[in-house]
């Protein structure tokens, strides 16, 4: 029995996993800070034992990684909104440790602690914000968190070497695996009243959408194929 | 594929939101001292298939994992409390704030609440009153029979008592700012009410502590910007067809599976 049938089946079966990819993709079209999930495939020679073989081969989801590209971004006239200009990532604190964000749009929680949406504190150059008394919180260009005159703090930014291979959290937040160390930006422009949108590019996925559903019609012809050849053999042998 | 599915109709659910806050601001396109409001989103959790670092022999490891998201959620929704434009009326009972602050009106409760709605009435015992009949905090009485009337910059009410020429001076307006405006509760009516996020109350006199100035004879009028919900809208549309595109492609692929005996 030719084992083509198998490559047919692993092709179908990551094209599978793949359009799971694309599906978040699309569903955090409007998600601000969102950045897409892209994949790469590899094709691998080998049977299940690992024993190298040429004629064992089959395709496997070999990673996904993220697109950091620029996402667009939209006035909301918010004086706790913040888009970062450039590279870097805002840092928040959640209980098991930092965690990083393009994701800007801030607010004050009943303790009146600058935090994101889904009230985790964000965490500044120096530690912690003190706590605004009397006048409206804004935000700077430079990152200065102030309440009227009185500064607060400023915003902590830091960069990473190879931001492609930070793990995702959820909640648009990015964990550094071992290894992995941020470095501080000292030199930071933010846009206060601006938020940074999805950099999901709906074209994109779409036309990646179209290609999963053919290939994978053309994955499933392949194995019909095969076994049509497989039963012509069978009949025509036995007869 | 079950998990872009359900992906995708969560794409859709948020668009959902998205739409039925569109449309709740192009209802308020021309309602006073109205505050769009808009949603925001957050990516839920990832499935981690195969870690980043994962052994991939003896001596190698994954420099990178396999990570597959599950969609969308609604993280909340947030008040643009940004200025609305100015429209003359003529009415001196029609006060528009230049700048930050609230008017404080007594609820028929007693609680206090925040307005930026400044279409004042005057009541059968000459109170100032919100077009609801509730008076501005501290209360401003105009003597009866008085003839004339003038609010300034600072919120002063000053009259002509009847059979004298003199101008007296019956209260100033007070408004109130918070440290975090986003922070208010809406509660309808154009009012709102103050929360723990909110912080408490920053009372002043107009034109002090970062308060604005009370022009008289003008109205907010809704922050509401038709151009950019239509265009807010339209994204939204197609956002909420491509996720039930994904939705269709999925079932097709399925229906493939389903026919290959």
């Amino acid at each position: 029995m030719p084992n083509g049938i198998y490559a047919a089946m692993t092709g179908a079966l990551a094209q599978e996993e793949y359009m799971d990819i694309v599906s978040n993709n699309l569903a955090n079209g409007s998600t601000t800070g969102f950045k897409a999930t892209r994949a790469t495939f590899e094709e691998v020679y080998g049977d299940a034992l690992g024993h190298k073989n040429e004629t064992q081969r089959h395709v496997e989801l070999d990673s996904t990684y993220t697109d950091f590209s620029q996402g667009g971004l939209r006035q909301t006239h918010s004086p706790l909104d913040v888009a970062v200009m450039g590279e870097g990532f805002l840092v928040v604190q959640t209980p098991e440790g930092e965690r990083y964000t393009r994701n800007g749009s801030f607010t004050l929680d009943s303790n009146r602690n600058l935090v994101n949406l889904s009230g985790f504190p964000v965490v500044g150059a120096s530690g912690n914000f003190e706590e605004p008394e009397g006048e409206i919180v804004t935000i700077s260009q430079d990152g200065t968190v102030a309440a009227g005159e009185t500064q607060l703090g400023k915003l902590k930014v830091v960069q990473f070497e190879e931001p492609g291979k930070l793990r995702r959290y959820g909640h648009g937040l990015w964990v550094p695996h071992e290894g992995m160390n941020p470095v501080n930006d000292e030199n930071i422009t933010v846009q206060p009243g601006w938020i940074e949108q999805s950099n999901v590019n709906m074209i994109h996925e779409m036309t990646e959408l179209i290609k999963v559903n053919r290939f994978y019609e053309s994955f499933h012809k392949t194995i019909q194929t095969f076994r049509t050849v497989d039963g012509t053999t069978a009949r025509e042998l036995g007869r | 594929m079950f998990r872009a599915l359900s992906s995708a109709a969560t794409g859709m659910n948020a668009q959902e939101t998205r739409v039925a806050l569109i449309a709740h601001n192009l209802a308020n396109v021309n309602t006073q001292g109205f505050k769009k409001s808009r949603a925001e989103f957050q990516d839920l959790l990832y499935d981690k298939v195969r870690a980043a670092g994962a052994q991939t022999s003896e001596q190698t490891q994954a420099p990178i994992g396999i990570e597959i998201g599950q969609g969308v959620k609604t993280a909340g929704t947030l008040r643009d409390f940004s200025m609305g434009d100015y429209k003359a009326t003529l009415a001196a009972l029609d006060l528009a704030i230049e700048g930050n602050g609230f008017f404080q009106v007594t609820m028929p409760d007693g609680e206090t609440a925040y307005t930026r709605d400044g279409g004042f009435k005057l009541d059968s015992q000459g109170m100032i009153v919100t077009r609801d009949g509730n008076p501005l905090e501290p209360n401003i009485v105009l003597p009866v029979l008085s003839k004339d009337f003038v609010i300034s910059r600072q919120g002063i009410v000053s009259v002509v008592q009847p059979g004298s020429t003199d101008v007296t001076t019956v209260g100033q307006i007070q408004l109130a700012n918070f440290v975090n405006p986003a922070g208010l509760e809406a509660k309808g009516n154009n009012i709102f009410m103050k929360t723990a996020a909110s912080g408490e109350p920053i009372a002043g006199s107009p034109g002090t502590q970062g308060l604005g100035f009370i022009m008289s004879g003008y109205q907010e009028s809704s922050n509401v910007k038709v151009v950019e919900e239509m265009v807010d809208m339209i994204q939204a549309q197609r956002s909420y067809e491509s996720n039930s595109r994904v939705i269709k492609a999925a079932d097709e692929m399925l229906r493939t599976t389903a026919n290959l005996k």
